[in-house]
């Protein structure tokens, strides 16, 4: 009899140190989403179906999304978030783009209009211009999403692959 | 293995050196010559001529004011300038009357700038081939108290140094001390391995024609890999450069032998860059020599010189330690080409598993595990890599003389600093998106919400009020135009 | 390609020839069961290590071309006692080389020194068997068939010998002084001098370097005075330890197995001081007559602590 109220005690006792530990080091939000983010590229380049790295961030620590839908990641990514996440390596998702060579977007300044359709689009901020003024790309912070093509209605943007390492 | 010298680890090695004799071979004119326009590093020179035009040899024809200046190595016409795997060459065809440009008075240190150091061409000639006036630059800031002038071979087989005191070492001490006085150090010392007590001599005969002052020769024990520039500072100096730390963070400026002795031709006279000392060796290499190659010489052209014995044989560049292969004999002579190795077909390396001996550690001069950067290599761990400190690796390759298995350790680690970089340049790259990225998405809110508050404050209805005035005004403006432009009508009819 | 050094085949060459000494010495006291044990434990690490290798898919030559199965066959067979039946050197050798190494990645993978895997698993499974040392073969004059193991029909009385580890725990455990067995009239001693002569070989090679022997005999020599000087009745004197039971062989041969032990020299002095601190603990303390095995096993598990403390200087 007595080891068992000894026993109960103990359960309890640990019960007590552990809410008390809970409430000690709780953690603001949701780490994972922020280690899942510093895997990604950054490129926010939404191929993954996501408007953007954080949200495929939270979807995935939700989730709610596969591991292998960021191309700009490519394998090697892929494989980052399998061993992050605990879950098994898959081939890339060829629906969601292929993984290319890094590139940069380069503005044809004869055939540009100043609209600033593709400063809109650029979810990095990486196009300098204004409305009737010449835009440009500033090379070292273009991630090569791309999202800048679609908008631009003179159609005087190029994709060029970059050899080595951009500054 | 028992240390002797004064750094940490290296290996004792047998010098296996070619012969030093006099006169200096010199190569034989050839029909054409393919100059490089990218140093080893990868500083570009764009090129000033065009193809078609006539060059004497010495003229200036890529570089110059802030590029290293790349100078046509004798008389011709430019052939060609064409690009292969993003290494841009041009092409001399050699019309065989080897003029030069003239000559101009020697030029005082006084009067010397960078920028007509940089356009002389001058690059490292030890090997790393790094422009030699931004090396000047960081030293002027600097201000060293120590010059070393490196007539240490970097690897065993090369006496490009020997060869060069045994026929020129007056041009030599003249080139040190005028470096000496251009960077305000206090002293030089001519630094030479101790088996090779003929330097030495050849030195001293020189320096006692010509007594400069701060002027000294010494010798350090021959040790692989002396050197290397830690290295040698840590043996002459006696202090241990820091990792991560130059030899200027602690007041000492390493200048290669071949480098300083280029600066005197061209402080003496204004010659450029245009040849450089190359020893041709290897076991499979009928007369191993040292010989004096114009830049851009066919490598073909130097084994034609030296002859190659028959069988299957495969080329080298660099030293038996860190030479790389070489698919075939089609490059040329490059500002930082030591040596040319032709070796007779090896039997592939037996590697087996690593024993952790240890062996590897007691050898790197970098103090690092060589051990723990191969494991976490092969487990693909670069956070780890970086935690043993693979980018301090030096890729001499003591780890890999000493291992009893066998295993390219400096190749693995060679692959896995690339990695590692091209890593650390990635993540950067998505840390400075990502700051754009929020910093954006603040901006949008901001606008947003302040679209709202306009939106908000047009339903309260202020706005109306305003509007219907604004009309009301704009009306009476334009009766009042009206009426006025139809009397002025009235008064020209 | 120059190479400064020679390859880890020969160095396993040069450590099977410094076991030599040791060998004949051993065989000279105990007759030929000594080289029964190491026929039967060679064979054994062999054709495990063929069998692993096929099963691994490699080619079994390139796995035996390192020798480092042989020498741990060999180190294993000299430790065991000269007339174990004839299964047990088998059955501890193919423990050592399938469970001690191959599995966990062979050559260079091990965490623990194989011979003394096998060793312990053997002197846990099997304890008597593995305490069973005879006297000398001179003395009792035993048949090869009774050197392997048939010793079942034999008066165990007859043939059976104390080592002089076995005399001092049975005598201490008992409450009585200890035994006053002349330190050069037991075998032991004679085979430790082997090892010396052996061990010093190597240093001069330069097969092993001389971090781990010095800690562990500079260890275990200290600990043993000092309990010497307290009470010399209870506590053996430090030269009866050292040259008893296996702690030369430990020192110069087993605890000096690169792949278990740390890299770095500092780390590898200490690794061998806390050798030396484990035998003399579980010989004064602990329940078995001679602490080597479980002492170099439980240092194996600290190697990698101590190799990442020695990281070298950042």
């Amino acid at each position: 009899m007595i080891a068992v109220i000894i026993f109960a005690v103990l359960c309890a006792l640990a019960g007590l140190l552990l809410w008390a530990s809970s409430r000690w080091f709780a953690v603001e939000g949701n780490p994972l989403v922020d280690e899942i983010d510093a895997i990604l590229p950054q490129t926010q380049c939404a191929q993954c179906s996501y408007p953007g790295c954080r949200p495929y961030a939270e979807a995935l620590a939700n989730g709610e999304a596969e591991i292998n839908q960021c191309p700009p990641g490519g394998e090697s990514g892929v494989r980052a978030l399998a061993e992050l996440l605990g879950r098994e390596v898959i081939p890339l998702n060829v629906e969601h783009g292929e993984s290319k060579a890094p590139q940069l977007a380069v503005i044809d300044e004869a055939v540009c209009i100043g609209c600033t359709k593709c400063i809109q689009a650029c979810p990095v901020d990486a196009i300098l211009g204004a409305a009737k003024q010449m835009h440009t790309v500033i090379a070292s912070e273009c991630t090569g999403c791309e999202l800048c093509i679609p908008p631009c209605p003179v159609d005087c943007i190029d994709l060029i692959t970059t050899k080595g390492i951009q500054p | 293995m028992k240390n002797t010298s004064v750094f940490h680890g290296g290996v004792k090695l047998q010098p296996q050196k070619v012969p030093v004799s006099l006169p200096t071979a010199r190569l034989a004119e050839q029909p054409r010559y393919d100059v490089p326009l990218t140093t080893r590093g990868g500083h570009y020179s764009e090129p000033h001529t065009e193809v078609g035009a006539y060059v004497l040899g010495g003229q200036l024809i890529a570089g110059g004011r802030s590029k290293v200046g790349v100078h046509a190595p004798t008389s011709g016409t430019v052939e060609s300038i064409h690009t292969d795997e993003g290494d841009t060459r041009i092409v001399i065809r050699a019309d065989g009357l080897q003029q030069h440009i003239a000559k101009r008075s020697a030029i005082a240190c006084e009067e010397a700038t960078l920028d007509m150091l940089r356009e002389a061409g001058l690059t490292g000639m030890g090997g790393a081939g790094f422009p030699t006036a931004d090396k000047l630059q960081a030293a002027l800031n600097g201000a060293p108290k120590l010059l070393i002038v490196n007539a240490v071979e970097c690897e065993p087989m090369i006496s490009c140094d020997a060869q060069l005191i045994a026929e020129d070492a007056k041009t030599l001490l003249y080139g040190a001390d005028w470096l000496r006085r251009f960077v305000g150090a206090e002293l030089c010392k001519i630094v030479v391995e101790d088996h090779n007590p003929a330097s030495v001599e050849y030195l001293k005969a020189a320096q006692h024609e010509m007594t400069y002052s701060g002027l000294s020769i010494s010798s350090v024990p021959t040790r692989y890999p002396a050197g290397s520039e830690r290295q040698l500072v840590h043996a002459i100096t006696g202090k241990e450069l820091v990792a991560g730390a130059r030899p200027l963070d602690n007041g000492v400026l390493v200048q290669n032998t071949a480098t300083v002795h280029a600066l005197a031709r061209w402080v003496q006279d204004g010659t450029p860059l245009t040849e450089r000392l190359v020893t041709v060796t290897g076991d499979a290499c009928s007369q191993p020599q040292t010989l004096w190659c114009p830049i851009g010489a066919p490598l073909s052209a130097l084994l034609e010189h030296t002859g190659v014995s028959v069988g299957t044989t495969e080329l080298f560049q660099g030293g038996p330690v860190m030479g790389i292969a070489l698919k075939d004999s089609s490059g040329a002579v490059a500002k930082h080409t030591q040596c040319l190795r032709i070796e007779h077909q090896s039997a592939p390396l037996n590697t087996l598993a690593c024993i952790r001996c240890g062996l590897c550690s007691d050898a790197c001069p970098e103090h690092l595990l060589p051990q723990q950067l191969h494991w976490q290599l092969l487990g693909d761990n670069l956070p780890g890599a970086q935690a043993e400190r693979l980018p301090h690796c030096i890729l001499c390759g003591c780890c890999d003389l000493v291992c009893p298995s066998n295993i390219p350790l400096s190749q693995q680690f060679a692959e896995g600093k690339a990695a590692l970089r091209l890593r650390q340049h990635t993540e950067q790259r998505a840390a400075k998106a990502k700051r754009r990225v929020d910093a954006r998405n603040v901006r949008m809110e901001i606008l947003a919400k302040e679209k709202q508050e306009r939106l908000a404050k047009r339903k309260a209805g202020t706005k109306k009020t305003d509007k219907q005035k604004a009309v009301a005004e704009a009306m009476a403006r334009s009766r009042a135009k009206k009426e006025a432009s139809d009397k002025a009508n009235k008064e020209n009819d | 390609m120059i190479k400064a050094t020679r390859n880890t085949a020969s160095v396993m060459n040069t450590v099977v020839l410094a076991t030599i000494p040791a060998t004949l010495c051993l065989v000279w006291f105990y007759g030929p069961g000594v080289l029964l044990n190491l026929l039967l434990c060679i064979f054994t690490a062999l054709a495990c290590e063929a069998g692993v290798s096929v099963l691994r898919q490699r080619p079994f030559k390139h796995t035996w071309a390192d020798r480092s199965a042989l020498v741990a066959a060999i180190l294993l067979a000299l430790s065991l006692p000269p007339i174990t039946p004839l299964w047990l050197p088998i059955c501890a050798t193919a423990f050592a080389i399938v469970i001690g190494k191959q599995l966990y990645g062979g050559l260079g993978q091990n965490p623990f020194n194989p011979a003394m895997v096998g060793y312990a698993a053997a002197l846990i499974a099997f304890p008597r068997e593995m305490s069973l040392w005879p006297q000398t073969w001179g003395s009792t004059g035993l048949s090869i068939s009774e050197l392997s193991g048939g010793y079942s029909n034999l008066a165990w009385d007859a043939i059976s010998s104390a080592t002089l580890l076995d005399a001092s725990n049975t005598a201490l455990r008992a409450g009585h002084a200890l035994p006053s067995i002349e330190l050069w009239q037991q075998p032991a001693s004679w085979v430790a001098l082997c090892w010396i002569i052996g061990g010093c070989w190597l240093l001069y090679r330069q097969i092993i370097s001389w971090h781990i022997p010095a800690g562990l005999l500079v260890s275990f020599a200290l600990l043993a005075s000092v309990f010497y000087l307290v009470d010399p009745s209870r506590y053996s004197s430090p030269l009866t330890h050292l040259f008893s039971g296996a702690c030369m062989m430990a020192a110069f041969f087993i605890a000096t197995d690169p792949v278990s032990a740390p890299a770095h020299r500092h780390a590898r002095l200490l690794y061998g001081a806390c050798i030396g601190l484990l035998i003399y603990v579980i010989r004064t303390w602990g329940s078995f007559p001679d602490g080597v095995a479980f002492a170099v096993l439980l240092m194996n598990l600290a190697a990698p602590a101590l190799d990442h403390l020695w990281r070298g200087r950042v």
